[in-house]
């Protein structure tokens, strides 16, 4: 595998829509190629239409204009729920664990979807969750009895269980003190290094900018800074 | 997604039903309150109905027809086709129409043998019946030989009874009689089915065949009269009587000169209800309150199931969300959210049926029906509201952290 292989390719991508009194371009024009093993932070206002580009990229919303590719192929054309289980990946601000599983049932979740075994998933989220620092003694937590940053740590471990290519992470230290959020930055960071992920990271946060390879800005939905230049 | 995502996707939902308990239990009692309700309303209809229909059974109502005063009904001279309406089947309701009873006289001299020779020829009276008359009626004392019964005289076979003493007088075979309307017809052969202690010249047979066989005039009817068995058809007997008899008023007005039979409307007709509608009013009135009421209960159970399943859903689009950006198709997700409301409320609804069945000591499975139509109605209402869920806007959620 290429590790520079260019895994999402954005083209020209326009998404409007309309609100009570205009029509609003939430991403206007935007290009860029994602690749492999490479850490990305998208930065920008609220309203910059970082969370749009990112739910595009993530195949929850398919752009009006331009397209998004996945390894060559335009969401607009396959399957979102298989792209959402087996090539892409999503961790939010606030966790979004699902309350009434455990943590290892959270974990378990994308595998049962994909239909493995249960005893296979099993092992398959013990060893995730080892990979981001849970050992057994939180396995059987609810996310209620866990910290913020415990939380996020399932949360990453249910993204790389899914196998995923691409991992998409919105404010993913939103709701974590400095010493978490940098703790999952460098998390995530190394899954990008190591394991040959392409990590995208939508945040206000500047400090986590400086840890990646590229930062993306926008501004009124369109990419503004200098990395524009770098697209290939 | 294969049939072990489907399958876990219900183990989901089970596990969502048995680590939120007050949440479950809650939309259980709200099922099971539901369901004893529409079993009290049913069971309440169902035995009124009952009710009802055994008042209408015990009261039977004697209809006779009348002339047009409503005065004199012992002799009348109808046409012999207004037998025919009612003995032909014509009409649905002919099943409840009992002791149909019509009277007939002809005397102006019908001969009739009753030796086989022919020796003994007589003139006397001859009676069409279609039942056999009380002793009052005629001063007679009416007997039916062994093997027949007095139904026999409904029928149109040629049978009749004869008087006691012309019995007596009958030297060779005593089981026939020969009648015929006049010395220039032919003898017709009639059965002696029965005896009578009176006059020796009268002789009575049935109706249809002495219509047939005996009688010279048309308006051959004297008095004519039956009872309906059910009171519950007493408006629809009362709608066919009106096509040919007058109907009894205090004007008594008749609008149409000719009656369905191109005859004149000559002859009321008398329904004698007793204070039958005093008894069935009040129980027509339960009903059709608790009949309003039970479909507003329908109603009311798609209303609450959209209402209890939008409660219980409403705190977790997130999680339905994260479902769907997970790669959870969205028929996936509308199938979890409904399974779990489906065994809620089927836990729900088998309680409700179980304590109604307890307390109530019911052996109505009728009731059933209604709780089945209920339960449709309440998944009705939960599948709207669950399909607000699947149809979630993933985007929106995720906007809300920006």
């Amino acid at each position: 595998m290429n590790k520079e292989e260019k895994i999402l390719e954005v083209n020209n991508v326009i998404y409007e829509y309309r609100n009570k009194y205009q029509t609003v371009k939430a991403v206007n024009d935007f290009s860029f190629d994602f690749k492999r093993g490479k850490f990305y932070a998208i930065v920008g206002k609220s309203g910059s239409g970082k969370t749009t580009l990112l739910s595009m990229l993530a195949g929850l919303d398919v752009p009006k204009e331009g397209s998004v590719r996945y390894s060559g192929k335009d969401t607009k054309n396959i399957d979102l729920d298989k792209y959402r289980r087996d090539d892409v990946t999503v961790i939010y601000q606030d966790f979004n664990l699902f309350p009434l599983l455990t943590a290892i049932e959270n974990v378990m979740y994308p595998l049962h979807l994909k239909g493995i075994r249960d005893k296979d998933a099993k092992v398959t989220a013990q060893k995730m969750m080892e990979s981001v620092g849970l050992d057994l003694s939180f396995h059987k937590r609810l996310p209620s009895m866990l910290s913020g940053g415990e939380q996020q740590r399932v949360a990453i471990a249910r993204a790389l269980a899914s196998e995923a290519s691409v991992i998409l992470a919105d404010e993913p230290t939103g709701n974590l003190d400095s010493e978490n959020g940098a703790n999952i930055i460098g998390l995530l960071k190394e899954l990008a290094h190591t394991k040959n992920y392409c990590v995208i990271v939508v945040t206000h946060d500047l400090g986590i900018s400086s840890d990646a390879d590229q930062v993306l800005s926008m501004k009124d939905g369109k990419l503004m800074l200098e990395e524009a230049d770098k697209k290939n | 997604m294969g049939k072990r995502a489907e399958l876990y996707i219900m183990k989901y939902g089970m596990t969502n039903i048995l680590r939120n308990m007050p949440k479950s239990i809650a939309l259980i009692a709200a099922a099971l309150v539901l369901t004893i309700s529409i079993c009290i309303i049913s069971q309440t209809i169902f035995i009124q109905r009952q009710s009802l229909e055994s008042v209408y059974t015990q009261y039977s109502i004697n209809v006779s027809i009348m002339d047009e005063f409503c005065i004199d009904s012992t002799n009348l001279r109808i046409s012999s086709k207004y037998y025919d309406i009612i003995s032909q089947n014509q009409y649905d309701i002919m099943e409840y129409i009992k002791d149909i009873k019509v009277r007939s006289i002809e005397s102006r001299g019908i001969r009739y043998t009753f030796d086989l020779n022919g020796e003994e020829q007589l003139t006397g009276t001859v009676t069409g019946l279609t039942y056999l008359p009380s002793d009052d009626e005629f001063g007679y004392s009416f007997g039916m030989l062994s093997g027949y019964s007095e139904s026999v005289l409904l029928g149109n076979e040629a049978v009749c009874i004869v008087p006691n003493t012309m019995l007596e007088k009958m030297t060779g075979q005593k089981e026939v009689i020969f009648l015929r309307q006049s010395e220039f017809s032919e003898f017709v052969e009639y059965k002696i089915v029965g005896t009578h202690e009176g006059k020796p010249d009268d002789i009575f047979c049935s109706f249809s065949s002495f219509n047939e066989n005996l009688s010279r005039d048309e308006y051959n009817i004297y008095s004519f009269g039956f009872l309906l068995s059910n009171a519950k058809y007493n408006e629809n007997v009362a709608e066919i009587l009106k096509k040919y008899f007058i109907e009894p008023s205090i004007s008594g007005a008749v609008t149409r000169k000719v009656n369905e039979l191109k005859l004149p409307f000559r002859y009321a007709y008398v329904m004698p209800k007793g204070n039958l509608d005093d008894v069935i009013k009040p129980i027509e009135s339960d009903i059709q309150k608790l009949m309003i009421v039970e479909p507003f209960l329908f109603i009311l159970s798609v209303a609450t199931g959209f209402v209890v399943s939008l409660l219980s859903t409403k705190n977790r689009k997130a999680e339905f969300a994260i479902m769907r950006s997970l790669g959870t198709g969205k028929a996936m997700v509308f199938f979890e959210a409904f399974f779990e409301q489906f065994i809620l409320n089927l836990i729900g609804i088998l309680l409700g049926i179980g304590v109604f069945f307890v307390i109530y000591q019911s052996d109505t499975v009728l009731v059933l029906w209604k709780v089945l139509i209920f339960f449709a109605c309440y998944m009705f209402g939960t599948a709207i509201s669950v399909l607000n869920i699947a149809m979630i806007n993933v985007m929106k959620i995720m906007k809300s952290n920006e």
